[in-house]
């Protein structure tokens, strides 16, 4: 038998839950893994890179340190105003000397017109002093803002074309004289020294950093075309980047931070560190990316995700040996029950398995079958036994339709005598019994009988009375002779105690006259043609087979020409309609009257027609015997 | 490496500069031009100017523009570019200008024959012995502003009493100081060269800028827009219109064809350049990294995107000088007694009334 539902084999179904369970598993413990890792990660970076990013910061700024405590000695000097102009030049010149980093000096004086503006720069030891050509530098930022605000300056860089020649970042402070305000000290230190420090700047493998201005610009970037044309605002509107800008903002305000960045899709995320240089808040910024940064993370979700994927492998391969272990056994069971179902009930091999459910199950499914196989053995031969039963009750039953007369043989019939008989046996033999022959040239001898009991042992009662009734009938004149006669047999030799009720009547052919004994059967009807019914209901005896030495009395009735007589068993009158009602002797002459002049196979077809419209078709109906017998007229007259 | 900023062109724009490199090779080359290269701002020859060949027949013209090469001067670029010039028989030489040169006075010099000023500076220095004439009015809006940080509490002009205010110390930022004195605010006006830093670093509290340049780099040094207080003189009568194109009258009346045809082919250059911004700012770039100046691109777009505001403006035809304009020029002179005598529209810009010249 195919199964009717789409089924899937056991080991896949394992597998496949357990692919759904593991990838949820994994997936959660890598993701929160991740991101345990990814929190300790960014800290310890933040603290590496910032660390990073802040000594370089200190590197750089211990070079403007440097030059801002030079600038504020060299105005204290100028302020005191005690030295001579020759004086400040030989202490501008041993600065210049002694710090390598220092290039320029630069006295500014607000007033162009006295002449007295001049830088101071080194030429091959010794010092030059350069006088400004015009009032330009009055509009400098490194000479107008520390002027205007009176505060100390940080230039961006700039190229100082008329003194040192270099690109150079200035400091600048208020030139004082004795506290009166007459101009700008400027000291230059090469751009080129800060770059220095700033380029060659490796964080992690690609990661780099820049430098970038109070206001933005971008003064050191390892990127030249970068510098002193584009501020980290250019940037954040080029690859319009928000974040950008505010980290931008953050970082010319002095902030320190570390923030995740994309800026070029291209490139995926990076990670910003800034921090300010305390002298002149211009801000160092690394740039690292996202991956280098994370490069152990992703190591990590690699690994898992391998060690993950083996281990789902190696569960699945256990499963699929395990299951198969189970499978195989369980296979061979399906298809012994397979065969079984085909109706191969043979013992099956046995079942080889370690499993004890199967086993059980394998072991109680061969029980099972050789119950079974015993069963059908044994339905088979009770199945053959009633067939031959079957098979001696339809012999029997012909025999028993063999023993009454035929309608059809007319040529057993006198020729004054019209008969019709229907026997009609409830099973496929039957207890009712209709006869009729010529006892003698002038007598007409017929007989009904219902025997009180079913099946073989009534057929054989029956069949017994016939044989005795043929052979006993012509040896005695009367009816009730014949009947005492039947009677004596039947108590003598009936040993399933059935008894039989029984008309038996003699037709004097010649007059008409009709002798008959009724032994405890239902009444005998004469129909004549003009449609009068006479019953006659008493009966001459109890029921044949009871007792023995009864006295049985007989009754006389004379046949006028087209008379009828009618006999019947009690199937006729005891049917039984749906609401319980009997058909009855009512029942049968309302049939009769209506049914008087029709000859005999007519009337007998009426009455069991009306029968069987009145019966309850769902009622195992009685044996149903009719006999209808037309007196034609004296036997010579006809 | 630093691919994350590098600032490299387009690639379609790297393309077209490199064909038009190479070709400016080989014909180079092949005329046997390129021995000897004239002052860095006339280096370039573009492929069609290289097709005419014929150099020694073109009237040569020198054009001082007003500041330093930057998108303020695309359509003269474009002119060149395209060969607008070398169409109409003309070589043009373009000449960078700013405080080192002048414009006006490279026209009184005779160091170049056409030259690019404000209006309100063409009239102020107008000299009726020596006249010169609008050949166009390139500008057609006034695009000063006057720029300050909101934390310095200024919320209306009135605030400005008593405030250092920065103002370009050339002949551009007279028309500042004019309204700065007509305000009568007792404003501190503080003369500088170009820098944004004195406003950053709270050395002044308002400082004027252009809106296509100085303000868009004021937004790149990290102030928002909303930090910032700006005053539009426009809103205050003083709807200056600036760029314009001028030349000696004597060279006009003597050159008037050529004078004509290079109006005709600026103006053409520049509507050139408005509808085909990405290859016009490909060629300001250009001109800006050959004379070895910061080539910002987006700071370009800007100021190219502010121009084609200024240019296109009016309902009148590019390069018309509006009467109204005119006169309100006139009008500020005239109060400060700077005009002796009235000058005429017509005389001033013929091409307002051709009939008359």
């Amino acid at each position: 038998m195919e199964t009717q539902k789409k089924t899937k084999p056991l080991a896949r179904q394992l597998i496949s839950f357990m692919f759904i369970f593991m990838v949820v598993l994994f997936l959660l413990l890598i993701l929160i893994t991740r991101q345990l890792v990814f929190n300790t990660m960014r800290k310890t970076e933040e603290k590496t890179i910032g660390n990073l990013t802040e000594t370089n910061v200190q590197i750089i700024d211990k070079n403007l340190a440097n030059i801002m405590t030079l600038a504020k000695n060299l105005q204290m000097v100028i302020n005191d105003d005690i030295y001579t102009q020759d004086n400040i030049t030989r202490h501008i010149h041993h600065l210049l000397i002694n710090n390598p980093k220092l290039v320029s000096v630069c006295l500014a004086h607000d007033l162009p017109s006295e002449k007295q503006t001049q830088t101071f720069t080194l030429m091959q030891q010794s010092i030059q002093s350069i006088p400004a050509d015009d009032d330009d530098y009055l509009f400098k930022d490194w000479f107008q803002i520390p002027w205007l605000s009176r505060n100390a300056y940080w230039s961006d860089p700039w190229f100082d074309g008329q003194g040192s020649g270099r690109v150079v970042v200035s400091y600048s402070i208020p030139l004082t004289i004795r506290g009166s305000y007459r101009g700008i000290i400027r000291l230059d230190t090469p751009m080129e020294n800060l770059r220095r420090i700033v380029m060659p700047l490796r964080i992690k493998q690609t990661g780099y950093a820049f430098l970038i201005s109070s206001n933005g610009m971008i003064v050191a970037h390892p990127s030249d075309s970068l510098a002193m044309n584009y501020t980290i605002f250019d940037l954040a509107a080029r690859f319009d980047r928000p974040n950008l800008r505010r980290i931008g903002r953050n970082a010319i305000n002095g902030q320190t931070g570390f923030e995740r960045v994309r800026i070029d899709e291209e490139q995926g995320d990076n990670w910003i560190a800034y921090h300010p240089l305390p002298s002149n808040h211009w801000s160092l910024i690394a740039v690292v990316p996202h991956s280098e940064v994370f490069a152990d993370l992703s190591y990590l979700v690699i690994i898992f995700t391998i060690a993950s994927v083996m281990a789902f492998v190696i569960l699945a391969a256990t499963i699929w040996y395990r299951s198969r272990a189970l499978n195989q056994p369980l296979t061979e069971l399906v298809d012994a029950i397979k065969q079984a179902g085909d109706g191969d009930l043979q013992p099956s091999p046995q079942v080889n398995t370690e499993t004890y459910e199967i086993q059980v199950i394998a072991e109680n499914f061969e029980k099972m079958k050789s119950s079974l196989s015993r069963y059908i053995d044994n339905l088979q031969q009770v199945t053959q036994e009633k067939d031959r039963i079957m098979a001696e009750v339809t012999f029997a039953s012909a025999i028993q339709r063999n023993l009454i007369p035929k309608n059809a043989d007319i040529s057993i019939l006198p020729p004054n005598l019209n008969t019709f008989g229907i026997l009609e046996p409830a099973g496929a033999i039957g207890g009712d019994l209709f006869d009729y022959f010529l006892k003698d040239e002038g007598h007409f001898l017929f007989a009904i009988a219902d025997v009180v009991g079913k099946g073989v042992a009534a057929a054989m009662t029956m069949t017994m009375a016939t044989t005795l009734l043929r052979t006993v009938a012509p040896l005695k004149a009367k009816p009730e002779e014949i009947l005492e006669i039947l009677n004596a047999f039947l108590v003598e030799n009936n040993l399933e105690s059935d008894f039989v009720t029984m008309i038996l009547g003699i037709i004097d052919l010649q007059s008409g006259r009709c002798v008959f004994s009724n032994a405890g059967h239902v009444p005998l009807y004469r129909v004549s043609a003009e449609g009068r019914c006479d019953k006659f209901a008493t009966t001459h005896s109890t029921a044949l087979g009871f007792f023995d030495n009864i006295r049985i009395s007989s009754e006389e009735i004379q046949l006028a020409a087209g008379d009828k007589i009618l006999v019947f068993t009690d199937g006729v009158t005891e049917a039984v309609s749906p609401d319980e009602q009997l058909f009855g002797t009512a029942g049968l002459e309302k049939v009769l009257a209506t049914n008087s002049a029709v000859p005999p196979e007519g009337m007998a077809y009426a009455i069991l027609r009306a029968i069987q419209e009145f019966a309850d078709p769902q009622m195992t109906p009685d044996d149903t015997t009719i006999l209808v017998i037309e007196y034609l007229g004296p036997l010579g007259q006809v | 490496m630093y691919k994350l900023f590098d600032l490299s062109f387009p690639a379609k724009a790297s393309i077209r500069l490199g064909a038009l490199l190479s070709a400016m090779a080989l014909l180079m080359l092949a005329t046997g031009c390129g021995k000897k290269q004239a002052a860095p701002s006339t280096q370039i020859k573009p492929a069609l100017q290289a097709e005419t060949a014929d150099t020694e027949n073109l009237f040569r013209l020198r054009y001082r523009l007003k500041w330093l090469h930057q998108a303020q001067f695309a359509g003269a670029y474009m002119a060149r570019e395209k060969g607008f010039y070398r169409q109409r028989g003309l070589e043009v030489e373009l000449l960078s200008g700013g405080g080192d040169y002048p414009p006006y006075q490279s026209l009184m010099e005779g160091s170049a024959e056409i030259a690019n000023l404000n209006l309100i500076t063409a009239l102020n220095n107008y000299d009726p012995a020596r006249p010169i004439v609008n050949l166009a009015q390139i500008s057609q809006k006034n695009s000063t502003l006057l720029v300050g940080k909101k934390s310095s509490g200024i919320r209306t002009i009135e605030d400005l009493r008593g405030k250092k205010v920065g103002i370009w110390r050339d002949e551009g930022g007279i028309h500042t100081i004019y309204f700065l004195e007509m305000l009568d605010l007792d404003i501190q006006v503080i003369p500088f060269d170009w820098s944004v830093n004195l406003l950053l670093n709270d050395a002044i509290d308002m400082m004027s800028v252009m809106d296509y340049n100085e303000y868009h780099r004021i937004l790149m040094s990290g102030l928002d827009e909303d930090e910032l207080v700006v005053f539009d003189l426009a809103d205050y009568d003083y709807n200056l219109v600036d760029d314009g194109i001028y030349t000696k009258r004597s060279f006009y009346e003597a050159h008037r064809q050529q004078c004509d045809d290079f109006t005709e082919a600026t103006i053409q250059g520049w509507l050139y350049a408005l509808e085909h911004p990405e290859e016009t700012l490909n060629v300001v770039l250009r001109y800006q990294r050959e004379n070895y100046l910061p080539a910002n691109p987006e700071h370009q777009a800007w100021m190219l995107d502010h121009m084609k505001r200024r240019v296109l403006q009016d309902s009148h035809p590019p390069g018309f000088l509006a009467l109204e304009d005119f006169n309100l020029a006139h009008r500020i002179l005239e109060e400060r007694g700077l005009i002796p005598k009235a000058i005429d529209y017509n005389t001033f810009f013929p091409h307002g009334n051709p009939e008359k010249n």
